[in-house]
């Protein structure tokens, strides 16, 4: 049998005189973990999510060549 | 833990539930409460291309979304309806050539009319990376412009160069 040592030195310490308290007597606290994990799951199923679409286009352009090459000049004289 | 059981059902039960005495006739009954989902629609499709148009290396081009070009361009455009509120974002990739180098758009320009041309007039502009948010109640038919510029120099090779944008929109769905 297990039981409580610790809590119980202080009262022998101050001389009162306390039985042995057995583990099994203490009232386990309510098992609320469970009942948490599912409430959240309920909550978490119901909550709206976040989405996205994309829609993808395209771009261009066009980069003109440079004058290049021979060019023709000509060339009016007017001899008087 | 059966008690715990009994006291959660308990609270989770509708008031209808409960027992209800009536003082009075006529009996009114407490209120039923009614729901309804509507699922979420968000669809973009297809616009126009943008095409930054034609310039002379060592020049810059520009088209923005209402249309304002200096290089013979067209802005882009995608269109969106929804039946609820989205954010639409926009994003460049660079325009590439085949052994070329690439390309980047800067200062990119984003706009949305519910007309399905661009101006200065039907077209109001908002920031690319920030976002416009349209209205909760849905939009039909919501077209998205897009446009930027790309600065090329004397030495950029002359060619035909292509890229990419990419239209996002984020939204909640139910």
């Amino acid at each position: 049998m297990r039981t409580a040592g610790a809590a119980i030195a202080p009262a022998v310490a101050f001389g009162i005189s306390m039985q042995p308290l057995s583990l099994r007597n203490v009232r386990r606290p309510p098992c609320l973990g469970r009942w948490a994990v599912f409430v959240s799951l309920l909550a978490l199923a119901a909550a709206p999510t976040g989405e996205s679409v994309t829609r993808t286009l395209t771009t261009s352009l066009t980069v003109d060549a440079l004058p290049s090459g021979c060019f023709t000049v000509t060339a009016t004289f007017v001899v008087s | 833990m059966k008690r715990l059981i009994v006291g959660l059902v308990l609270l989770a039960a509708p008031a209808t539930m409960r027992a209800q005495t009536c003082t009075a006739s006529p009996c009114t009954a407490a209120n039923v409460i009614t729901s309804l989902k509507i699922k979420s629609s968000v669809a973009f499709s297809a616009g126009s291309n943008l095409d930054f148009g034609s310039v002379a290396g060592g020049t810059t081009a520009s088209v923005d979304a209402q249309g304002t070009t200096t290089s013979t361009g067209t802005p882009g455009a995608v269109i969106l309806n929804a039946n609820q509120a989205v954010t639409v974002t926009a994003s460049f990739a660079q325009l590439t050539a085949a052994g070329f180098p690439n390309l980047t758009v800067s200062n990119p320009s984003c706009g949305y009319s519910s007309a399905a041309t661009t101006s200065t007039t039907n077209t109001t502009l908002f920031i690319c990376s920030t976002g416009y948010a349209s209205p909760a109640t849905g939009t039909s038919a919501l077209r998205v412009w897009l446009g930027g510029e790309v600065v090329t120099a004397a030495s950029t090779p002359a060619g035909n160069y292509a890229g990419t944008a990419t239209v996002t929109g984020t939204y909640t769905a139910y």
